[in-house]
């Protein structure tokens, strides 16, 4: 029966996974003897021998790569920085300003970086120190930006919705539309967290509004323009035709670079570390992806999705168990993995159940990133956390940034929750399309 | 022995360093083909042939080596607080062993095809312009093999690997 061969190949799978080989070779093990079992050693070299080069000669995946850069230039020559000083400017009187101004600022870092440890890291650095001295607890800080961070992911660009769209094979454009609006979501309900702490509990984050007399909101304003160029340089050129989704991840890293070097923070040791940063990403999400195509194949001669799918419409599960699943898969396996392993490890599985039972990929791949980004924060994996513990060591330890993130992790769960009960909140972007 | 690290450190920095200039042609390139398409409505050609098959090969799996060296390859790290010093030891020669198993298994089977491809001489056509691609199938095998190379050198002398977050993509 291949069905059970392809059982024991998942199976398998999670053996190796879980004696530390790593997820892409673990990946490229499993399907080769899958198939070489299946087929024989012949047929299986025929077909999985050519998949490396096809898979990452791949037009729309070249994005990855581009948008990493211009993220991580943005990032390490601080063109975003002025970001933080005009949120606390604008929201000054408001109670829990500092922490609500932070979360507007990864909201603002997101449109120009696609990753959630750029973001998280970036805002780290500059915000924890500031808030820990206005008198929030270092846990609530910590854990404020461990979440915010993951914003990054969630608007576009990012560089998980640009693989979901070439795994799901729908447009990368649309998926971005939809990620607007989860990402403004969440930004919005993690503001809500802070609102609702600074009431409830003023010892760890304090009311008041920041005393600062020098800040002068035109002024502060203006420094947040080599973000706005950059977006309007980006989002301006792909929503206008000038050119794709796919270039604009080129233009946008040669926008990044440009405006660092007008703004004389471009040196060779940022230049060079951007770069370094940008190919370790790439090439270790890429052979990732190598594995995952050469799954799908397996996976699909053993007929198991297939199986799985007959099980799942044979035992009629309703559309609100069939998401139960999912958030329980999704929230499990962020305990333990990195967002592209999970992702590249059950998409062969989960896209043809989906679409055999009609649900929107578009949506799906809002719902999944967004799933997948709650992963960056729940113990005892949770990558975000890790970064912000490097970039904040002084602060706080990893087990009280994993305490200070509960609250979002909370405001997370009513995110999910909202995208599932209303799928139209999420497709409304993408329909206008 | 020495000598040998320091050489094998270089060549693998050699391979980033290759990496790296795929990446910033690959800016370069598109930069250039969407400035002259928008502006004097002439497209470079084979952009879309060149970046496919050269520079995002190059990119992803040149590196490969290097990234074995650095601790950039993703794992899933849950046993990782159980281990002692002695069964942590262990356990990274046996990935390692592993591992050379599989990208030994890849460079033997991604060569055969780039054999096939050298020997039929595949191109591919951009308009009127046909663009060799063979050269760049021999770019996985070169990869695999030089990645099996230092895996293979960790089972014997394993070294420290980095943090867990060290292996954090995103």
């Amino acid at each position: 029966m291949s069905v059970e061969t392809g059982i024991y190949g998942v199976a398998l799978l999670f053996v190796l996974l879980a004696i530390r080989i790593p997820v892409a070779l673990a990946l490229i093990a499993v399907s080769f003897s899958g198939v070489t079992f299946l087929l024989g050693i012949t047929p299986a070299v025929g077909i999985l021998s050519n998949t490396p080069f096809s898979f990452v000669s791949s037009w729309t995946l070249s994005a990855v790569p581009m948008f990493l850069l211009m993220g991580f230039i943005a990032y390490h020559a601080g063109l975003t920085g002025g970001l933080f000083d005009a949120a606390k400017a604008v929201l000054r009187r408001v109670p829990g300003a500092l922490a609500i101004a932070s979360i507007l600022a990864c909201s603002g870092f997101a449109a120009v970086c696609g990753s959630s440890l750029a973001t998280a890291a970036a805002m780290g650095r500059m915000a924890v120190p500031e808030m820990v001295r206005a008198g929030y607890s270092p846990s609530f800080a910590t854990g404020a930006i461990a979440a915010g961070g993951t914003i990054g992911a969630l608007i576009p660009p990012s560089i998980l919705m640009i693989v979901y769209g070439v795994f799901a094979e729908t447009s990368v454009i649309k998926v971005f539309l939809g990620g607007i609006t989860i990402g403004i979501l969440t930004a919005i309900l993690y503001s809500v967290v802070v609102l609702l702490t600074s009431w409830l509990r003023p010892d760890i984050a304090p009311p008041r509004p920041i005393d600062a007399e020098n800040l002068n909101a035109r002024e502060a304003l203006t420094k947040i323009w080599p973000v706005l160029l950059l977006m309007v340089i980006v989002f301006g050129g792909l929503f206008s035709g000038i050119f794709t989704a796919t270039e604009a991840g080129a233009v946008g890293a040669v926008g990044a670079l440009a405006i660092a070097t007008a703004m004389r923070r471009m040196t060779f040791a940022i230049f060079r570390q951007a770069l370094i940063e940008t190919l370790t990403t790439s090439a270790s999400l890429f052979i990732i992806g190598v594995g995952a195509a050469m799954f799908t194949r397996f996976l699909g001669l053993t007929g198991l999705t297939g199986a799985i799918s007959g099980v799942i419409s044979g035992a009629e599960l309703s559309y609100y168990e069939l998401m139960l699943v999912v958030v329980v898969l999704y929230l499990v396996l962020g305990m333990f993995m990195e967002p592209f392993g999970a992702l590249l490890i059950t998409l062969p599985v989960l896209l043809p159940i989906f679409q055999a039972e009609g649900i929107d990929l578009i949506w799906f791949g809002v719902l999944v990133v967004k799933l997948l980004e709650i992963g960056m924060i729940t113990p005892p994996v949770g990558l975000n956390v890790f970064v912000i513990r490097n970039v904040a060591s002084e602060y706080a330890t990893v087990a009280q940034i994993f305490k200070g993130v509960i609250p979002f992790l909370l405001a997370d769960l009513v995110v999910v929750l909202i995208v599932i009960l209303a799928p139209s909140i999420i497709l409304f972007l993408p329909s206008l399309l | 022995m020495e000598l040998i690290f320091r050489i094998r450190d270089m060549s693998l920095t050699a391979l980033a360093v290759i990496g790296a200039a795929a990446i910033l042609a690959l800016m370069l390139h598109i930069m250039a083909d969407v400035v002259l398409r928008n502006s004097i409505n002439q497209p470079v050609p084979a952009t879309y042939e060149i970046v496919t098959n050269y520079y995002m090969v190059a990119l992803a799996f040149v590196p490969l080596a290097w990234l074995e060296r650095t601790g950039g390859m993703v794992s899933v790290e849950v046993i990782n607080g159980f281990l002692g010093p002695r069964t942590r030891d262990l356990s990274d020669r046996l990935v390692a062993l592993i591992s050379t198993v599989i990208y030994s298994a890849l460079a033997w089977v991604t060569f055969e095809a780039s054999l096939k491809t050298f020997v039929s001489g595949t191109f591919v056509m951009a308009q009127s312009l046909a663009i060799p691609t063979w050269p760049a199938y021999f770019l996985p095998p070169l990869g695999f093999a030089l990645a099996a190379t230092v895996t293979l050198t960790r089972i014997f002398l394993p070294y420290q690997q980095k943090a867990a977050e060290a292996g954090a993509i995103t």
